[in-house]
Formats: C-alpha cells, sequence, structure tokens
C-alpha cells in the first residue's frame, strides 16, 4: 500500500537512515506532499511520547529522587512529628496516675540537673529515613541496600555501601549526604565533616541538612563554638531552622 | 490555535532543570492544598505525597521530551491534575469519593482544564503506544527499547550483535510497522 511505503521512507529519513541525495530529494518533495508531512509530524509524536515511557536517563531519576525528597520534606515530616509528640499523653496518663506526683518530682529533678544535656547530639539528630527512588542500575541496588541499613541503623553496614556508591558518584548529593551521617554515627567524624561540608558548598537539597549534620557532629564533640557557627548557617525558611534555633539556644 | 504560553512555564522549566530553588516553591505553594483536599477525600498524607510527585513527574517528562507549553497558571494546573489523579485511584479502590467533582473549585480557568485535559490525553497515548510497542517481534523491541534509552546508536548495535548500517535500517522498519500498528488501534476505536 501507498501508506506503507511512505511510511517506511518517513522513517528511514527521520532514522537517518537515508543517503545524502537520496535525503535531499525526500526534502524536496516533503516540502509539497501534505500527506508525508503529516506522517512526519505523526511518527515524531509516536516516537517521543513512546520515548517519555522508555527513556529514562540519569537526569530523569535526579529529578525524581529531589520530588522524593521534598515530598517527605513537606508532607510528612510536620504531620509526623506531631504525631509523636501527641500520642504518649494521650495513652501513658490513666494507669499511672498515682506515679505522677513522683514522676514530676523526679522529672523536675531530671531537668535541673539536665543528664541528657551530654546527649543533645541523639535529641536533635534528624531522624530521617533515607529513602531511594526505585532504579535498576547497579550502583542503585546499592543504595537501596545502603537504605535499608541505614533505616534500621545499622550506619556501619550502611557506611560501607554508601561508601562505594559515594566514591563512584561523589555528585550524588542523597549518597553524600547519607554517607556523611553514616560516619557521624560511626564515630569518623572528621571524615565525615569533609563529605557534609562539600555537600554544604554545593547547591543540592541537602546544603542545609549537611550543615545541620556537621553542627551536630560539634554537639557530639561538645565544641559548642563551632556547633553554633554552623548551626547559624541555616537559613530561616528551611526545614532545620526552628530545631536549629533551639539547639542554639540550649548550646549558649 | 497557538496559544501564548503562561509566565508560569518557568515552573516547568525549573522542574525540567532540577532546579531545587523552583522545586521548593512549588512544594511551598501547593503542599497545604493538595494534602488537605486528599485527606478530606479518604486519602492519607502519604498518598498526597505520591500523588503530587507522580503528577509533577508526568508533567516533567512531558515538558522533557515533548516540549510541553504552559499556557495557564501552573498551580491551579497541577492541583486539577492532582484531583484527577486521586479520584482515578479511590475508583481503583472502590472508595467512593467526597467530593466526585473537580469543579468544585470555581476560579478554575477553561485553559487549566484544556491542558490538564492535554495531559491526560498524553498520559494514555503513551501507555496505548507501549502496547503496541509491546506488540512488536523481540529483535524490534530490542533495537528500539536501547535506542530509546539513550545510548549511542554504535553502542547499541555493538550490544544487539548487529552493524551498524543494519541497526539504522531494523530501527526505521521497526517503527515504521509500530506506527503502522498504532494507526490501525485508531481506526479500530
Amino acid at each position: 500500500m501507498m501508506n506503507e511505503d511512505k511510511l517506511l521512507t518517513v522513517a528511514r529519513y527521520l532514522e537517518g537512515d537515508m543517503e545524502l541525495q537520496e535525503k535531499e530529494e525526500f526534502e524536496i518533495l516533503l516540502q509539497s506532499d501534505a500527506e508525508l508531512q503529516e506522517l512526519k509530524a505523526h511518527y515524531i509524536d509516536v516516537h517521543d511520547t513512546l520515548k517519555m515511557k522508555i527513556a529514562s536517563t540519569e537526569d530523569d531519576e535526579q529529578v525524581e529522587a529531589t520530588l522524593a525528597s521534598f515530598g517527605k520534606q513537606y508532607f510528612k515530616n510536620e504531620g509526623g512529628a506531631k504525631a509523636e509528640e501527641q500520642a504518649p499523653y494521650v495513652v501513658s496518663l490513666q494507669p499511672y496516675i498515682k506515679w505522677l506526683s513522683v514522676a514530676a518530682v523526679l522529672i523536675i529533678g531530671l531537668l535541673v540537673w539536665a543528664p541528657w544535656s551530654a546527649n543533645l547530639y541523639e535529641k536533635y539528630a534528624i531522624s530521617k529515613e533515607m529513602s531511594v527512588v526505585e532504579r535498576s542500575d547497579n550502583g542503585q541496588n546499592t543504595l537501596e541496600k545502603a537504605a535499608g541499613f541505614y533505616n534500621s541503623r545499622d550506619y556501619a553496614a550502611a557506611e560501607k555501601l554508601l561508601n562505594e556508591v559515594y566514591t563512584k558518584e561523589p555528585a550524588n548529593s542523597l549518597a553524600a549526604y547519607y554517607y556523611g551521617v553514616s560516619l557521624i554515627e560511626t564515630g569518623k567524624v572528621e571524615e565525615a565533616r569533609a563529605v557534609l561540608s562539600k555537600l554544604y558548598e554545593g547547591e543540592s537539597v541537602f546544603k542545609y541538612d549537611a550543615a545541620y549534620s556537621i553542627a551536630l557532629s560539634y554537639v557530639k564533640q561538645k565544641d559548642n563554638q563551632q556547633a553554633l557557627s554552623w548551626l547559624s548557617k541555616i537559613p530561616q525558611g528551611s526545614t532545620n531552622y526552628d530545631k536549629a534555633q533551639e539547639l542554639s539556644n540550649k548550646l549558649r | 490555535m497557538a496559544k501564548k504560553i503562561h509566565l508560569d512555564q518557568r515552573y516547568i522549566v525549573g522542574l525540567v532543570n532540577n532546579d531545587t530553588v523552583i522545586i521548593n516553591e512549588i512544594y511551598k505553594r501547593c503542599t497545604a492544598k493538595i494534602k488537605s483536599w486528599i485527606v478530606f477525600n479518604n486519602g492519607s498524607d502519604d498518598d498526597a505525597a505520591d500523588i503530587f510527585q507522580e503528577a509533577l513527574m508526568d508533567v516533567y517528562r512531558q515538558a522533557k521530551y515533548k516540549s510541553l507549553e504552559l499556557t495557564c497558571p501552573f498551580e491551579p494546573y497541577i492541583l486539577l491534575i492532582c484531583k484527577r489523579k486521586w479520584l482515578n485511584e479511590l475508583k481503583k479502590r472502590s472508595i467512593l469519593p467526597v467530593t466526585n467533582k473537580e469543579e468544585d473549585l470555581l476560579h478554575i480557568g477553561e485553559d487549566t482544564f484544556a491542558n490538564a485535559d492535554y495531559l491526560e490525553n498524553q498520559e494514555a497515548q503513551s501507555k496505548s503506544f507501549f502496547k503496541a510497542f509491546e506488540k512488536l517481534g523481540e529483535r524490534c523491541r530490542e533495537i528500539i527499547w536501547w535506542s530509546m534509552k539513550g545510548e549511542a546508536q554504535e553502542t547499541v548495535a555493538e550490544t544487539l550483535g548487529v552493524t551498524y548500517g543494519y541497526l539504522r535500517k531494523k530501527k526505521s522498519e521497526c517503527m515504521a510497522s509500530l506506527i503502522k500498528m498504532v494507526q490501525s488501534d485508531k481506526t479500530e476505536e
């Protein structure tokens, strides 16, 4: 059929399967043949629409990762934190009422003594889950595995895997951030700071998370001066701002 | 009908460039509305986050691969897409929505509907083209698949163990039969 021949010619033209002379002849023909023009437009449309479904480049994955991380920040953090704050009161009050006064005294005592100020690090650590958008290549599988370890707080195992990914793709901000945090958790503070400050100097979603984590690493070592200086880098409006302010007040 | 591109095209550009400042702005502007609408309609915060991300990815792909041009404001556009997505999801889960009309937002303009329809239509098309693609022979599928993944033609040829010339020839043939299939699907409908 005529249509079929034309279709194949259009395909060969668009796929670069024509010699120069044939190509030029086709282009002249194209100018005057409306059906050919329509087929060409249709071909491009189908090609690109299908490509949209098939092509999945690193760029696409990076955008998806950015969205996932903002999604977490905007949709989940606030709600989750509130629920955690409120839940204990609802359940625990009734059966323990007679202990309440004792507890109150203890609590006040503890507040004055504040033994956990040594542990501000744990209190203010970001309890972010590492989430990896699904991908199929090998690097990603390592990331997924790392996320599993990280989320179950096996930081040593996570650090090992993240180290691999980070060495291979130093520009992967997700890997860099969680690698940095895992290093802090496993006590390799200096290395952690090197990774995180590089991240802070860049322009990724994790910029201020990195600053916050560096601050916490100083809290862990009781270097309040440095901690305060890093906390002050976190601008109003970013996710960790409130926490950073609160922590700064405690450290002063 | 050539319509003027809306100034909010900058959000689309930001999305394509993975610009975190702009993407942050998008989330800042839209999160509360999407969350409250989806939660009101039997969804959770997680559902809202997923639907929003899905909608943004659809827009992103459309912009990147098919140069989407927005001719309406971004916010009602993305909200409308999210609502339709969520209503579909509810249908899948056989839950009745509380609000089952999207027109409950009176200020949605006609252009916004047209833009959202277009995106939805494109998504449906990409699914149906993919179905046609799946009906092709294995060799054709391989060739189209790897070429569309953005691999260099030479690499694809090498991977598939064919010459570069053969690959080009075969790809044209495969694409032509795909398009023929798409055309006949259309006439059947």
